[in-house]
């Protein structure tokens, strides 16, 4: 635990003093607006909860493909990542620390939304199960933490932005957070139930949404599950990866 | 014995393929008694920073063994890395949106130093290497020697036996690099092993209790630098303040000037007595007899080669 505050602490001073790693921050807005233009002038108020969520899972995402992904890419090219390698502890939990401390910031797009519904187009949804939207935005970090993790250790192996951009596409279209899944064809609906954020999506929508939440624990543990996933995937690859990199001498560039 | 690395190999695979391979270290195989500061030089492309990154744990030698204090690298990584400390030349490992405070701080952590401990330790360190007073200053506005400094500063922070200076004074300038070698005879002092890789034969010639010249992967030669040079069997010197002409004398191979000084090469000792002789009968005063330096062996025995890679 003390090695992952260490690593959550190290991150949150370094992106107090490089405010430029937080720009994906301000594209939310814009997103904001597009979506919100469209339901508000299209009278689809059911979406609105849609367009609420979509900046918001979209803002999360961005953070773990971009800054915490590329946390073990700038180590590796600053050759503190043989520094770390070197030192008489694992370098897991300080990682997942970092990857961690990028993703709190990941709850600012929510922050923005409500502000810019509220200020541009006079309406923010109604929070109707605030309980399980929070467990929802608890679970989903957790989850995106392992997810982080997964791919900052696949970008240690394929450290190409394109690979980071790729991803990004089809886990919007998948998860459901611009287009709800129902609406995708049948064949690719099944694949949405291994995208966590397809669950966090479904729950937090349901949250906002005045009926009754179906099955709560159940859908939480499914987020947790596959967060945990990710976290153990991403814990072995990182440490296969490093192993490799031990063997192959490709810890830090030439 | 603080380091003994024996047939130690290295290869590397390149190429699109991977179907190229390189050589880094060619069954290499060294001693450096606890205690002492070793230097390793050679030039571009030798094998000393893969023999460094071998002894840190952070790279897996092909064949052969390497160990630590008696632990071999491989199979006991964990305890080596409790021993060690590896410190960068240069600006590399740094986190520049980082105080000092704050890196050391970080390491301590990674170091396994209790948080009680830890702030103790790093302002300890931060005095001793000068950095007190900007401790609180972000590393990118710091000057190259401190950035070196806080670099070494690191490498201590787990109190390391045996520190693993790679190229550490690379870029310094003269006053900065001087004090560094000040603070690595400190070290010494304190009992621990120093193993030094470098460009600069002045430095190795000053702190090093023993260099291994290192070419190819392979060890050309280990000694002190003085006994490298008289083994060397390279020519003696003379050099004096004077425009006497001494070509004609008996075992002078050259002369050459440098800023007013003569400077007589020749074959053996009796040959510069020779040569003295010759001057101070003539009334100079100022002559001396160099013997070669560790710069003249290292060229001689790598070959003039030193910018390749």
């Amino acid at each position: 635990m003390r090695l992952f505050l260490t690593g959550a602490r190290m991150q949150l001073w370094l992106v107090r003093r490089q405010p430029d790693d937080l720009l994906t921050l301000c594209t939310i807005p814009f997103t904001v607006l597009m979506l919100m233009s469209i339901v508000v002038h299209s009278g689809r108020t059911d979406l609105l909860a849609n367009a609420f969520l979509a900046p918001v899972l979209i803002g999360l995402w961005g953070f773990a493909t971009g800054l915490a992904a590329e946390v073990l890419l700038t180590e590796r090219w600053t050759r503190s990542l043989e520094l770390g390698l070197a030192a008489p502890t694992s370098l897991h939990p300080v990682y997942l620390g970092r990857v961690a401390a990028v993703l709190v910031l990941g709850v600012v797009p929510l922050l923005e939304t409500w502000v810019l519904g509220r200020l541009v187009f006079g309406v923010t949804p109604t929070l109707h199960h605030p309980g399980v939207f929070w467990a929802a935005v608890g679970a989903s970090l957790f989850a995106m933490a392992g997810t982080g993790l997964l791919l900052a250790a696949f970008m240690l192996v394929n450290d190409n932005g394109h690979y980071q951009n790729f991803l990004s596409f089809p886990v919007y279209v998948l998860s459901g957070v611009m287009v709800p899944v129902e609406y995708l064809p049948d064949f690719l609906q099944p694949l949405s139930h291994a995208v966590f954020l397809s669950w966090s999506a479904d729950l937090m929508r349901d949250a906002l949404a005045p009926a009754p939440v179906a099955a709560v624990w159940w859908r939480l543990a499914v987020i947790f599950a596959l967060g945990a996933v990710a976290l153990v995937g991403g814990r072995l690859s990182l440490e296969l990866t490093l192993r490799r990199a031990r063997a192959e001498g490709s810890v830090a560039y030439a | 014995m603080g380091v003994r690395v024996r047939e130690v190999g290295r290869t590397y695979r390149k190429g699109r393929r991977k179907n190229e391979e390189v050589v880094a270290l060619d069954g290499l195989s060294l001693d450096v008694p606890s205690n002492e500061v070793h230097g390793l030089l050679g030039p571009n492309g030798a094998g000393k920073t893969t023999l460094c990154k071998i002894l840190s744990t952070v790279l897996l030698p092909t064949s052969g063994t390497a160990e630590v204090f008696g632990l071999d690298v491989v199979a006991r990584a964990d305890d080596v890395r409790r021993q060690i400390g590896i410190v960068f030349g240069g600006e590399r490992g740094l986190y520049w949106k980082l105080t000092a405070r704050q890196t050391l701080r970080y390491w301590a952590a990674l170091y396994k130093i209790p948080d009680a401990r830890a702030k103790g330790r790093v302002d300890e360190l931060l005095e001793r290497l000068g950095l007190a007073e900007k401790a609180d200053d972000l590393v990118e506005t710091y000057s190259r020697g401190m950035k070196q400094r806080l670099h070494l500063a690191r490498g201590l922070i787990g109190d390391p036996r045996l520190i693993l200076l790679d190229e550490p004074t690379t870029g310094m300038d003269p006053v900065a690099a001087h004090d560094f070698r000040g603070l690595i005879g400190e070290l010494r002092a304190e009992g621990r092993t120093i193993l030094i890789t470098t460009h600069d034969m002045d430095e190795a010639e000053s702190v090093c209790d023993r260099v291994t010249l290192i070419d190819k992967g392979r060890v050309l030669a280990t000694e002190t630098p003085r006994g490298l040079a008289e083994m060397s069997g390279l020519q003696q010197w003379v050099e004096a303040e004077t425009s006497v002409d001494v070509d004609g004398l008996p075992g002078v191979v050259g002369t050459e000037r440098r800023d007013g000084v003569l400077r007589v090469r020749v074959v053996d000792a009796a040959a510069a007595r020779v040569v003295i002789d010759f001057l101070l009968d003539r009334g100079v005063r100022s002559v001396r007899a160099v013997p070669p330096r560790l710069e003249d062996v290292y060229l001689d025995l790598v070959g003039r080669r030193g910018m390749g890679v």
